[in-house]
């Protein structure tokens, strides 16, 4: 999927090491770690070799969807960038947000896992393409569709506008 | 090449981990943080919330009264979905329904209430208008966007509507007929009422010949009433040296204006200049625009702000006509 990647060219990265919830390691370039804004704000102050953060909150499943997803944007914004740059055209853009809308064409759980994940480790990119999945989701349906499509019980409420 | 290894955690440390998430685990969307359902709730519009997802559960019901999701108030002409579409068709049903959610959304604001849009074209009576900024009073509504609006007529509830509108900065009346009659009036009422109006669109895509004289009589009141303007969008079916000239005149603050729309075909030469000198962002009247076309091109210009500095095809536009 990324042939633009090549190890042999450029220098070697800094790795960050983020710990799912279930106890998996997962090893990242330091810059797709910064993609979470909550990784990059106490970035900075963390000792070089004690770059690892334990994400409680995180599967190792959703994590690696996560991952996948930083490491997109980071490599396809350093093409768009390289496109800009020796003035080619290019559709880096609209191609991201393909990606993206394939990305985030997911079942519900896992759509709730990613925005749990997202609004945690504070991704704005990533927290505003699953709020709007989800507000996608709910448009055009009526209450009983909703709650059957999010698994939420109905506890019958009393009509705010009965009362009119 | 993947940079990323994945292994099972060995050694210590695991008893700190919370190992329960199950994979086949059911989740439950009510344990979002409030903020972020608040977030997606604001994606949604007035119908969609007050209609459907208030509905869903207690919890939607309680965040659905956040003053926070009513500062705008946009309605579309259609819907991409047809239920909704349905639901707020063009019959009396869909008026009343409609009546009920923009009053309950108004009321529900509390006074947050920012921009109102409302390009529905079942809209087609002033009681709407009326009843609706009935419950405005105290609120700071900036931004009005009215199309489709058949029946406005000159009576005193339209005008009481106006009045309370003090911080409005941005009106758009579009494809008004009867507005085109009384827009004199109208354009009074909103002058006095509405100091800090700073943005005015007046759109009229009917092109009735019948309404050249008052189109001429729009452009007059304009220059009259409204010197503070920044920004003007005229589509009239007619508009004259005279008019424009007197624009220009008593609008002397005018950063941006938009005569696209305008069928004017005979631009005397020395007042071109005067506006080009004047005016930053010029969009003068093409005579080789269709009217579909022009439609279109309304449309996607309205998604920008009014005051969007001068763009690459503006100056196209000027250039070709020097």
């Amino acid at each position: 999927m990324k042939d633009s990647f090549n190890p042999s060219i450029e220098p070697p990265k800094k790795t960050v090491t983020l710990v799912s919830s279930d106890g998996y390691d997962f090893e990242v370039e330091e810059e797709v770690a910064l993609e979470s804004q909550v990784i990059k704000d106490g970035f900075e102050d963390k000792a070089v070799d004690d770059r690892e953060y334990l994400l409680f909150n995180v599967h190792s499943d959703t994590l690696e969807l996560i991952i996948k997803y930083c490491e997109k944007h980071v490599s396809s914004r350093k093409s768009i960038s390289a496109a800009a740059a020796s003035s080619s055209s290019s559709n880096g853009e609209e191609a991201l947000k393909e990606w993206d809308e394939h990305f985030i064409s997911v079942d519900t759980n896992t759509l709730y896992d990613i925005l749990m994940a997202a609004d945690y480790l504070n991704i704005k990119s990533l927290l505003d393409l699953a709020i709007q999945k989800v507000a996608d989701t709910i448009h055009g349906r009526s209450p009983e569709q909703i709650r059957k499509k999010f698994n939420i019980e109905n506890d019958s409420i009393i009509d705010p506008w009965a009362s009119e | 090449m993947r940079s990323m290894k994945r292994r099972r955690r060995r050694g210590g440390g695991e008893e700190a981990i919370c190992w329960d998430k199950g994979g086949q685990q059911q989740v439950n969307w009510l344990d979002m943080p409030s903020d972020v359902m608040l977030v997606i709730l604001f994606k949604l519009d007035v119908f969609q919330i007050l209609c459907y997802a208030q509905f869903v559960c207690s919890s939607w019901l309680q965040l659905a009264k956040d003053p926070f999701l009513y500062r705008s108030i946009l309605v579309p002409d259609r819907y991409n979905s047809k239920a909704l579409d349905l639901l707020c068709s063009n019959n009396k049903k869909g008026m009343v329904l409609g009546l009920r959610v923009l009053k309950d959304a108004v009321k529900r604001s509390s006074g947050e209430l920012k921009e109102i849009s409302l390009a529905k074209s079942w809209c087609t009576d002033d009681l709407l208008l009326t009843s609706v900024m009935k419950n405005m009073t105290g609120t700071y509504l900036k931004s009005l966007k009215l199309a489709s609006f058949r029946e406005i007529t000159r009576n005193q509830l339209t005008a009481s509507a106006f009045r309370k509108l003090h911080f409005l900065e941005e009106l758009e009346l579009k494809d008004n007929d009867a507005f085109i009659l009384d827009s004199g009036y109208i354009i009074q009422i909103v002058s006095r009422s509405c100091p800090r109006l700073k943005y005015f669109s007046f759109i009229n895509n009917i092109g009735d010949k019948r309404f050249e004289s008052c189109c001429e009589g729009v452009a007059f009141t304009i220059a009259d009433c409204m010197p503070h303007l920044r920004g003007l969008r005229l589509y009239l079916t007619c508009l004259t040296n005279q008019g424009l000239r007197a624009i220009i005149k008593g609008c002397p603050h005018l950063e941006n204006l938009d005569l696209r729309g305008c069928c004017y075909n005979d631009l005397q030469e020395d007042l071109q200049k005067e506006c080009l000198k004047k005016i930053r962002d010029l969009s003068l009247p093409s005579s080789n625009v269709a009217p579909l076309r022009l439609r279109q091109n309304f449309l996607r210009a309205c998604r920008g702000r009014i005051s969007r500095p001068i763009s690459a095809c503006h100056l196209a536009r000027v250039m070709r006509i020097q």
